[in-house]
């Protein structure tokens, strides 16, 4: 079965709870940040914040009106997604359920995710040489709605199975005469598992246009791991000699 | 596996995965189900589950504590909670962190180093709980020593002189608030004080005044029947649940007003905002008032306030006058006299609100019904805040939006058990269940008397005189407090009259409770200034944040002669002025029962032990009391009745209910009557029904309002603690329709979920219940909702008006931005008190400060600070205190966003150094024909925590509301400029 997550900024009061709520299930710590005018803090997403509330001011100086919006950012959880596909080493996997996942057991720390996501998400870490992301809590689900989505005060987060989280993506494009990201109005890579519903055009949100298909890009970054196998290969054949000389200087 | 044989299995497994990686994905292989999950899934999974109720704001959401095996777990929303519903808030959802922070104070400490002061390390030395103890009560023994228990002939402490004071706490669960207030009782005090009377104690006596009882009317899920807010407070960050609520009746088509200084994230939710200056609320509520009255009879609920006002009467309380619409001596006419000058004009002049916007206000809150206000601290924080909240209140009256779902007047209360700390009265002028405690020798020796009118329940002198009532108002005050009296004299183990009592007006007065009111919040810290105060214990409050003006407050806290315990979790910045240090426990470590904004009783189960050597608060202060006890009773230091016994050879002074002696005896009553458990002390402070000797006492429950919450005889499975009830199911259609959830819990009164509404229940108080509201001189009886109200009138005061404060008028705040104002309307501030300073009045003109200052609260971050300023996760989202200003000022005094700025007042005129947060949230307006910057800072900061800067109320100013002492922190007048 496929679940997918509505996300909903017209509902949002940005309180922030999904934030905070994420760093709890998972165990991540809050990150030093600084004064920030804007608000959005962390400023960005990062190996140890997997989403985080933008908050965006509009004030019109003709009509004296002011509006806030407040967006929750993090993986979109594609379909078909970028990052996956050019992992060399399989440590990204599309769930059956919705989730995209890094295994970070496997993760190499090559960022060739890093390239490929059009949407900036995957985030390495120098520390630990892993790059990590939001993973749609792919632990709780199907059995627990994912830990933002419970936190969320005013249902801006929905959870449900995809055709029903569709259905009501229809039912309040249709109320806020808006715009549906993710699907039925666009699908970027194949569409995704976390599905916005707009009041205003995407780009007022700072979301990018993305084809449904894989950039072209991604098989260039993908296939460009085979450029490594002959310096891995090099590489191997050193520590091969290494460990021989070594054994030898102990026998000695 | 040894660490070669991991190193090539995972080589080998990346080389496998790094060349089958292709031939993976193109197979359309998944991750197999044994992958998904995690180390924190397994244990959540198979953990203890424990509810509780977040220790945050008041809104009463449930927690689900997951463990296993001890170790904590997970703590999120309660799913089937009828608030929250498995959601929370940024703080709320921190909670795991406050639990597990290893910043925590963990033993008790003492302080090493004799100097106190902001810059003074403490020198902190880890201690036994013992020698605190121990400590402490040498220095109440110390403080009493000389203290005078005799009055002439007459036996009892003085409670405002008293030298022992007790601050906090709304983190409390109500049966450690229960037993603070009895504990200072204990000691002959009055000086009790904790966070309401910063927040709402105009509230209490505004509404009370006006309905009855001094809270919200509804409760946070009757937002979801409401059909138009008017929202002068910030519930989207401050009670972020509640806005769950307002949310769900946005998407039922509800609309929603909201008016603020700062467009804030309240706000980001309108349909209309309008901005306004500080101080101008209550020209605001009148002139909405007046455009009913005026502009549109036809929306007036003539039923209603004929039925349940005292609109048709007088003001002497004469009527109901069958012309009362027309009569110009009615309470309706005068009211429609009063706001006369109110006009859109007026009000613009004054709030700043364009004519046509506050029409367009006015229009949409008067035509939609039913319809709600939603307040806090915007409003209660004035030296007109009484008057502001009453114009609420009548507001409320005249479009019939009380007692009924959607509608009502809503205090929204700013901590965890606020309201429930307020109940029990951690106040220097109520005691347990907004009873005053005795004030006068008089009062006592009618006391005396009406205990004598019925001697068998009573415990009065069988044959002495009897009680006669002097007229009406005083009966009606006196049937109100005594029979309070009388249940803490049993339940404490006092005596309180006049012995042996068959000749009250003559015989010596024996009172164990303290006599006389004690000092409210701002006047404490002069009282600790001056000497008087010589023992402070102060318990999760940090008052060297939160009281305005805290330069005062932390100089007073420097002072040699004081003693200060405080009993934290962190080490606050009050904490940092100790002699004590005690490490308190958090709200998940213990058990108890908590009252939310919306008068719900819940309980909270302990999930998890607590760290090193922090103790449970019901421990502390039973072990606290006994301690001192004891310790004063070796120095000869006792109760006024123990004394008279020791003067008088022979004298045994008890009181005899039917067959019983009850003996003058707190030990035994210590911690309750029923055992030292939290279930023991709640029966105490609301059982329904006590026998004793053979009869059932007058009044059975310690804490009247809170009768009923303990039902042995409905729930004896849960032991009848009826706060420990955890059904969201409906007990009828009705309850299904509006959200009452009254099998959930208990809620004061009788389980009543909407006061003052008629038809929910056949058992419930539904009536107006102004006893004292209405005239003095002439009780007009149950359910007359007071329009005009004679105690708040104060002919004295300010203004020329003779209605005045008996009805509400606008006064400008004390530090107001226009002096033409400011004459026009005069404040109201109590200036028997000084602003700023003991000695001389620190109050600012606009010419040398010309902005206007407000203060405010984010979402992220609580109050003082010290519950969310030591977690990173919530530190991140707002890592430094700052000033909100609007560009163009920005532009004036020369600043970008991120600069530093000095913000300068009369009280700090070397100004404190923040962030400037350059906003359009924040615009300049325009006040009596002149443009007016108004900055905007939050409270959270000070200089403990992880993160540290200035304090907001280093600036502002501690002049106090006259009716209710609450200090004006939401209006003052600054100078920001560049750093």
């Amino acid at each position: 079965m496929e679940y997918a997550v509505l996300v909903d900024p017209a509902k949002c009061i940005g309180c922030r709870a999904c934030q905070v709520t994420c760093k709890r299930w998972n165990n991540r710590p809050g990150e030093e940040t600084t004064f920030s005018n804007e608000w959005t803090n962390p400023p960005k997403l990062s190996f140890d914040t997997y989403t985080h509330i933008q908050f965006k001011l509009e004030h019109d100086e003709t009509t004296g009106s002011t509006k806030w919006r407040f967006f929750n950012w993090r993986c979109m959880h594609c379909h078909e997604p970028a990052c996956a596909e050019a992992c060399p080493v399989s440590a990204i996997t599309k769930h059956e359920e919705g989730p995209v996942v890094v295994n970070i057991n496997r993760c190499i720390g090559c960022k060739f995710c890093v390239s490929a996501c059009p949407f900036g998400i995957p985030k390495f870490d120098p520390d630990t040489g892993k790059v990590d992301k939001c993973h749609m809590c792919y632990d709780r689900v199907p059995h627990k709605e994912p830990a933002c989505v419970q936190s969320c005060p005013t249902d801006a987060l929905l959870f449900g199975t995809r055709d029903s989280i569709i259905q009501k993506a229809m039912k309040r494009k249709e109320e806020l005469n808006g715009y549906v990201y993710g699907d039925i109005d666009n699908k970027p890579l194949g569409g995704t598992s976390f599905i916005y519903v707009l009041d205003a055009e995407p780009s007022v949100f700072g979301l990018p246009e993305v084809g449904e298909a894989l950039p072209a890009t991604v098989p260039v970054i993908k296939y460009s791991k085979w450029l490594l196998v002959p310096a891995a290969l090099g590489g191997l054949a050193y520590l091969v000699s290494w460990r021989r000389r070594r054994m030898k200087e102990k026998e000695e | 596996m040894d660490r070669r044989e991991f190193v090539k299995a995972v080589g080998a497994a990346s080389v496998a995965s790094f060349a089958l990686g292709d031939l993976i994905k193109l197979s359309g292989v998944k991750a197999s189900a044994v992958e998904a999950t995690s180390e924190k899934w397994d244990k959540y999974r198979v953990g203890q589950r424990t509810p509780s109720i977040c220790p945050y704001c008041a809104g009463g959401c449930g927690l689900i504590v997951t463990t296993l095996g001890g170790e904590l777990v997970e703590i999120e929303g309660d799913p089937i909670h009828p608030i929250n519903r498995g959601a929370l808030c940024s703080k709320a959802a921190a909670t795991f962190q406050l639990v597990s922070s290893d910043r925590r104070v963990l033993y008790p400490m003492k302080r090493t180093n004799p100097n106190k002061g902001k810059d003074e390390d403490p020198g902190w030395e880890q201690i036994t709980w013992d020698e605190a103890y121990q400590l402490i009560g040498e220095k109440v023994k110390d403080a009493l020593e000389d203290y005078p228990y005799k009055h002439g002939d007459d036996y009892y402490y003085n409670g405002k002189d008293n030298p022992i004071s007790w601050l906090g706490s709304s983190y409390w669960n109500n049966e450690e608030c229960y037993l603070g207030r009895k504990l200072i009782s204990l000691l002959g005090s009055n000086n009790v004080e904790h966070q309401a009377r910063k927040c709402h104690a105009s509230t209490v006596a505004a509404l009370a005044s006006t309905f009855g009882f001094g809270a919200m009317t509804n409760h946070i899920v009757d937002a979801k029947n409401s059909k138009c807010f008017l929202i002068v407070s910030n519930p989207a960050e401050s009670h972020t649940m509640e806005f769950k609520w307002v949310r769900a009746a946005i998407e039922d088509g509800a609309k929603v007003i909201v008016l603020d200084p700062r467009f804030n994230r309240t706000g980001s939710q309108a349909h209309i905002y309008a901005r306004y200056r500080s101080g101008g609320e209550a020209a605001i509520f009148l002139g909405l008032i007046r455009y009913v009255l005026y502009e549109h009879p036809e929306r007036i609920d003539e039923k209603f306030l004929e039925e349940r006002t005292n609109a048709p009467y007088t003001i002497d309380g004469t009527g109901p006058l069958m012309d009362w619409k027309t009569n110009p001596d009615s309470v309706f006419s005068k009211l429609k006299a009063l706001v006369d000058d109110y006009d859109p004009e007026e009000v613009e002049k004054i709030s700043g609100i364009k004519e046509a916007d506050f029409e367009q206000i006015a229009e949409t809150f008067s035509s939609i019904k039913p319809g709600n206000i939603y307040y806090s601290m915007g409003t209660t924080q004035h030296t007109n805040a009484t008057q502001t909240i009453r114009a609420q209140a009548i507001l409320q009256l005249i479009l019939g939006n009380m007692g009924k779902p959607g509608g009502g007047v809503n205090a929204l209360r700013g901590i965890s058990n606020v309201q429930g700390s307020t109940d029990m009265n951690l106040l220097s002028h109520l005691i347990m269940g907004y009873r005053a405690p005795p004030k006068t020798v008089d009062e006592i020796r009618r006391y005396q008397k009406w205990k004598n009118s019925d001697a068998e329940t009573r415990g009065g002198y069988s044959g002495g005189a009897t009680y006669t009532p002097p007229d009406k108002s005083t009966e009606q005050y006196d049937l109100r407090h005594f029979p309070t009296w009388n249940a803490l004299e049993y339940h404490w183990g006092l005596y309180v009259g006049t012995w042996p009592g068959n000749d009250p007006d003559n015989e010596p007065v024996v009172c164990d409770l303290p006599v006389g009111l004690g000092n409210p919040i701002v006047q404490l810290f002069r009282a600790v200034k001056d000497g008087t105060i010589k023992v402070m214990i102060c318990n999760g409050e940090n008052p060297a944040v939160s009281v305005a003006n805290a330069n005062l407050v932390r100089d007073a806290l420097s002072s040699e002669h004081l003693f200060l315990v405080v009993d934290e979790l962190f080490e606050t910045e009050t904490a940092h002025y100790a002699d004590i240090l005690l490490p308190g426990t958090t709200q998940v470590e213990r058990d108890g029962s908590i009252t939310n904004t919306g008068r719900w009783i819940q309980w909270r189960w302990k999930a998890v032990d607590p760290p090193g050597e922090c103790k449970p608060e019901l421990t502390y202060l039973t072990e606290l009391y006994q301690k001192i006890r004891a310790t004063l009773k070796s120095a000869g230091i006792k109760l006024p009745s123990e004394k008279y016994e020791d003067d008088n050879t022979g004298v045994d002074v008890k009181k005899t209910i039917g067959t019983e002696e009850i003996q003058n005896d707190p030990e035994a009553a210590w911690p309750s009557r029923f055992g030292d458990s939290a279930e023991g002390v709640y029966k105490e402070a609301g059982a329904k029904s006590i026998q004793v000797g053979g009869v059932t006492l007058p009044q059975s429950a310690a804490n009247v309002i809170y009768k009923n919450i303990y039902d042995l005889d409905l729930r004896p499975d849960l032991d009848g603690i009826l706060a420990k009830r955890r059904d969201p199911n409906p007990v009828d259609l009705e309850d299904a329709e509006y959200g009452y959830y009254k099998n959930w819990a208990v809620s004061w009164m009788v389980n009543q979920r909407i006061l003052y509404q008629k038809d929910e229940s056949k058992k419930g108080v539904d009536y107006f219940f102004t006893w004292f509201a209405i005239s003095p001189d002439k009780w007009l009886g149950y359910d007359k909702a007071a329009i005009f109200s004679k105690p708040l009138q104060k002919p004295g005061k300010a203004d020329t008006n003779p209605l005045k404060h008996g009805m509400p008028l606008h006064n400008e705040p004390l530090e107001s931005p226009d002096s033409a104002l400011a004459s026009k309307y005069p404040s109201m501030w109590d200036s028997r008190f000084k602003v700023g300073s003991p000695d001389e009045d620190l109050i600012g003109t606009p010419d040398d400060y010309p902005h206007v200052l407000t203060t405010f609260r984010l979402a992220e971050h609580m109050q003082a600070g010290a519950m969310t300023r030591n977690l990173p996760w919530l530190v991140e989202t707002h890592p430094s205190m700052f000033v909100e200003m609007s560009p163009e000022l920005a532009q004036d005094i020369g600043v970008s966003a991120g600069d530093d700025v000095l913000v300068k007042s009369a009280r700090k005129p070397d100004g404190i150094k923040v962030k400037a947060m350059v906003t359009d949230r924040m615009q300049p307006i325009t006040v009596n024909g002149k443009t007016v910057h108004e900055v905007a800072m939050p409270w959270h900061w000070g200089f403990k925590g992880i993160s540290t800067g200035p304090s907001a109320n280093e600036v502002t100013i501690d002049a106090v509301d006259v009716s209710a002492n609450i200090p004006e922190t939401k209006a003052c007048l600054v100078k920001v400029e560049k750093a």
